[in-house]
C-alpha cells in the first residue's frame, strides 16, 4: 500500500510546509521530570520499593545465596507442581545446581517441584507451559523504588513467556539494582555511550495480572500470573 | 427537536441502573486521580512536558513516521499504512488470511472500535475474539464500549452474571466478581494455547528505537501479542513520540490521570518479532498506520492540539453530561468531550457535529487533561463550525438575541419593553408552565418579576451611574 503512504506522508507534508518548520518547547519535550526526587539513598529506594510493591500484590522474600532453596520451599508450600526456568541463564544455571533433590529426606521430600527448563521453542511446549500449578522463575534486570516495578529484559536465555504464562511468577533481584523512577532507570540506559540494543520485547512488570473492569473492583489473576514473587538478594 | 443524538440521550437519561453504574465509577476515578497527583504545581510542571513532547511530535509528524518505519524495518516490524478505515480492515484481513487461520484474539484497542474492524473481519468469515475482560463482556453482550478505558463500566456484577449465563447456559456462573473474572480466566486460557494471530493496539510509537509500546493490567494484551505467530498492531500515525526517554513523563500522566493508577501492571515495549535464537514471541509482527483523518485534523492549526491525546479518558470521567448518560448516550466511538471534537473530523461534519452541543462548556475537561487540549474552545469550534455547515436552530437563536441586543441597547425601549413584561406577569406567569420546551419539560420555567429591576434599584436609592 505504498500509494497509502505517499497519499499519508503528502499530506502531512503540505501542512508541515505551510506552518513552517517548528520544534516547539524542545527543552520542555526532554524526558527528565522534576516531579522525581533524584538520587536517593540505598535504604529508602528499598523501602519505597517494599511499600509500592506490596501496594499491588507483589511478594517479597529476602534471600542469601540459598535463593533456590527458598523458591523450591515456597512453591512446595503453595502446592506447585513444576517450575519452569530460562536454561542458558546464568541464574538458571545456580538454580539448577542448588535445587533440593525431590528424593532427599527433607520433610519436603515429594512435594519439591520438577524444574523445567525452557530450552525448546514455546510451539513445542506451549501445552506444558499452560499446565495448572506451574510457575516461570526470571530474573529482573532492574526495579523501580516508586512504583514497585520490575525491570524484564528476556532473551535467547530468558523467554518472555516464563513471566506471562505459568500462574505463579518468581522474579530474582539484586537489591543493589533498585533505582528511585523509571525516568532514572531511562536516563541511565539512554546516555550509555553504546547501550545495547533494545530487547525484542522489554517488560516492566508492576505486580501480578489484575482487572478492575467489573464494579471498578480490583481482582488478581485475570489473565496473566495471579502470583509474583520477588526473591530480593543482597550482595553475593 | 428531535435527532437520533437527542434519542440516544433520552434513552441514555432513562436506563436508570447504567446511570447508576457509569454516576458511581466516574465518581470513583475522579477521586483516584485526584489522589495520584497530589503535588499540584508538580502536576502542572508534567503537563506542560507532556504537551511539550506531543507538540514536537506533532510538529515533525512526517520526519518522525518515516524514522519510525525505517527503525522498525530493521528491527523486522512490517510496517503498513492506511488512509482509511476501509484500506487498514483491508490489510488486517490480508494479513489474517495469509497466515490460514479463521480466528484471531484481540487486545483492547479503540482504533479497532473505530474502523470497525471486528465487523469487518466477520464479513470475511474471521472470528475476531475481545479478550480484555471488560471488552469480551460487552461483546458476549451485542453491546459497544461505554468508556474508551472501561468498557462494561455501565454494567454491574448481577447484569454481568445474567449476560455469561445467557451465553453459557451450560456453565455454573457465580455473581461474585472473582467467580466471573475466573470464568473469563478458565474460558480464553483455553483459546490462548492455541492463538495463530493476535490484533492489538499500541499506546506509543517510539521512533528513535523503533517500538510499540503496550500498556495493560490482565495480561491478555501481552497474551495476545506475544503468543501467536503473527502480531498485527494496528494504531493511529498519532500515537508516535521522538524518542525512548521521553516516554516515562507520558506513562507517569496516563496511568494516573486515567484511573490513579502509578504504573499499570504490564508496560510491553516491543522491538522486533522473535529474534533467531530466542524460544518465543511471535514470528512477525506488523504495524498498520491508519490516518482515517487525523491528517485533515493536523492541518487545521486550532484542532491539531486534538492529536496530542493520550486517551487515558480522564475528560469523560469529569464531565457532567458523559457521567449522566455514559458512552452509549452519545452513539459514536469516542464519546465525551474527546469524542465531540474528534468524531466530526473523522467522519465529516454532518450528524456527529451535534455532539458539540452536549457540553455544558464548563471546562472540567480542559482542567484535567494531562496534555492540556484546550477541549471547551475547541468544542466551541465545532459549534461554529456545524452553524455554518446548518444554519437551523442556529439561526433562530441569532434572529432572538439581534432582537434582544435592538431591545437591551436602547435604554428607553428596554424600560418600556421591560415595564411591559413585569405589568403582564400575572397573565404570563401562568402560561409558561405551559411553554413546549426542553427546558421546562424537566424544571420550573423562570417568572417574570412583578416589579423591574430597574425600578428596584432606584427605590433602593441606586441612581443610573
Amino acid at each position: 500500500m505504498s500509494e497509502a503512504r505517499e497519499g499519508i506522508l503528502g499530506r502531512l507534508l503540505a501542512t508541515a510546509d505551510a506552518s513552517g518548520p517548528a520544534s516547539p518547547g524542545q527543552a520542555a519535550a526532554d524526558g527528565r521530570t522534576a516531579t522525581h526526587g533524584g538520587k536517593a539513598n540505598d535504604d529508602s529506594n528499598l523501602d519505597e520499593f517494599l511499600k509500592a510493591l506490596e501496594a499491588v500484590h507483589g511478594e517479597v522474600h529476602r534471600v542469601g545465596t540459598d535463593w533456590p532453596e527458598v523458591i523450591a520451599e515456597m512453591l512446595a508450600a503453595a502446592r506447585v507442581d513444576q517450575l519452569w526456568y530460562g536454561a542458558n541463564s546464568p541464574h538458571g544455571a545456580q538454580l539448577q545446581a542448588r535445587w533440593p533433590s525431590p528424593s532427599a529426606g527433607s520433610e519436603l521430600a515429594g512435594a519439591v517441584p520438577r524444574l523445567k527448563p525452557f530450552d525448546k521453542s514455546i510451539e513445542r511446549c506451549r501445552e506444558a507451559l499452560f499446565a495448572d500449578r506451574s510457575a516461570g522463575f526470571t530474573s529482573a534486570q532492574a526495579a523501580i523504588a516508586e512504583t514497585g516495578t520490575l525491570i524484564l529484559w528476556p532473551g535467547p536465555a530468558e523467554p518472555r513467556t516464563l513471566s506471562l504464562v505459568p500462574e505463579v511468577h518468581c522474579v530474582l533481584l539484586e537489591q543493589s539494582r533498585i533505582v528511585p523512577t523509571l525516568e532514572d532507570w531511562m536516563a541511565d540506559y539512554c546516555q550509555q555511550a553504546d547501550r545495547p540494543p533494545l530487547p525484542t520485547n522489554l517488560l516492566l512488570i508492576t505486580g501480578p495480572s489484575k482487572s478492575a473492569d467489573i464494579e471498578q473492583t480490583l481482582t488478581f489473576g485475570v489473565h496473566g500470573p495471579k502470583r509474583l514473587i520477588v526473591f530480593l538478594k543482597n550482595g553475593n | 427537536m428531535s435527532s437520533p443524538l437527542r434519542t440516544r440521550l433520552r434513552e441514555a437519561l432513562a436506563r436508570a441502573p447504567a446511570r447508576r453504574n457509569i454516576g458511581r465509577a466516574m465518581a470513583g476515578l475522579v477521586d483516584k486521580r485526584r489522589a495520584a497527583f497530589p503535588d499540584a504545581q508538580a502536576l502542572e510542571q508534567l503537563r506542560d512536558q507532556g504537551q511539550a513532547i506531543r507538540d514536537q511530535a506533532l510538529a515533525n509528524l512526517p520526519a518522525l513516521l518515516r524514522e519510525l518505519e525505517a527503525n522498525c524495518r530493521a528491527n523486522g516490524i512490517e510496517v503498513h499504512w492506511a488512509r482509511t478505515a476501509a484500506e487498514a480492515n483491508e490489510k488486517v484481513r490480508e494479513l489474517v488470511q495469509a497466515a490460514g487461520t479463521t480466528s484471531v484474539l484481540k487486545g483492547k484497542s479503540m482504533v479497532s472500535e473505530e474502523i470497525g474492524l471486528n465487523a469487518a473481519l466477520a464479513e470475511a468469515g474471521i472470528e475476531a475474539l475481545e479478550t480484555d475482560l471488560g471488552e469480551w463482556i460487552i461483546q458476549l453482550a451485542g453491546e459497544a464500549p461505554s468508556h474508551i478505558v472501561a468498557p462494561a463500566v455501565h454494567l454491574d456484577r448481577r447484569e454481568v452474571a445474567a449476560r455469561f449465563r445467557e451465553h453459557f447456559p451450560e456453565l455454573e456462573v457465580g455473581e461474585e466478581i472473582a467467580d466471573l473474572t475466573a470464568l473469563a480466566r478458565r474460558l480464553l486460557r483455553e483459546r490462548f494455547a492455541q492463538l495463530r494471530v493476535g490484533i492489538s493496539g499500541v499506546n506509543f510509537l517510539i521512533a528513535e528505537t523503533g517500538t510499540l509500546c503496550l500498556i495493560e493490567n490482565e495480561g491478555n494484551g501481552r497474551l495476545c501479542t506475544t503468543l501467536p505467530e503473527v502480531h498485527i498492531a494496528i494504531t493511529g500515525i498519532e500515537k508516535v513520540i521522538a524518542r525512548l526517554d521521553q516516554l516515562p513523563p507520558l506513562l507517569r500522566l496516563l496511568t494516573r490521570s486515567a484511573t490513579g493508577q502509578p504504573i499499570t501492571t504490564y508496560v510491553n515495549l516491543i522491538s522486533g518479532p522473535r529474534g533467531t535464537d530466542e524460544r518465543d514471541g511471535p514470528r512477525a509482527v506488523h504495524l498498520i498506520l491508519l490516518d482515517n483523518g487525523r491528517a485533515r485534523l493536523q492541518a487545521d492549526p486550532e484542532l491539531r492540539a486534538t492529536l496530542r491525546c493520550i486517551r487515558c479518558g480522564a475528560c469523560m470521567n469529569h464531565c457532567p453530561v458523559y457521567t449522566r448518560v455514559g458512552g452509549h448516550g452519545y452513539g459514536t466511538v469516542y464519546p465525551g468531550p474527546l469524542g465531540a471534537v474528534l468524531e466530526p473530523r473523522l467522519h465529516g461534519l454532518a450528524a456527529p457535529g451535534e455532539l458539540a452541543e452536549a457540553s455544558s462548556l464548563c471546562g472540567a475537561c480542559a482542567e484535567v487533561c494531562p496534555v492540556r487540549i484546550p477541549l471547551p474552545q475547541l468544542i466551541r469550534r465545532v459549534r461554529r463550525d456545524r452553524a455554518r455547515v446548518s444554519p437551523g436552530t442556529t439561526g433562530r437563536q441569532a434572529r432572538l438575541w439581534s432582537l434582544w441586543a435592538a431591545i437591551m441597547a436602547h435604554p428607553a425601549r428596554a424600560r418600556a419593553v421591560t415595564r411591559t413584561l413585569a405589568l403582564l406577569a400575572p397573565v404570563i406567569n401562568p402560561a409558561l408552565h405551559w411553554l413546549p420546551s426542553p427546558w421546562t419539560r424537566h424544571r420550573q420555567p423562570p417568572q417574570l418579576a412583578r416589579e423591574t429591576l430597574a425600578k428596584l434599584a432606584s427605590e433602593e436609592g441606586f441612581g443610573d451611574e
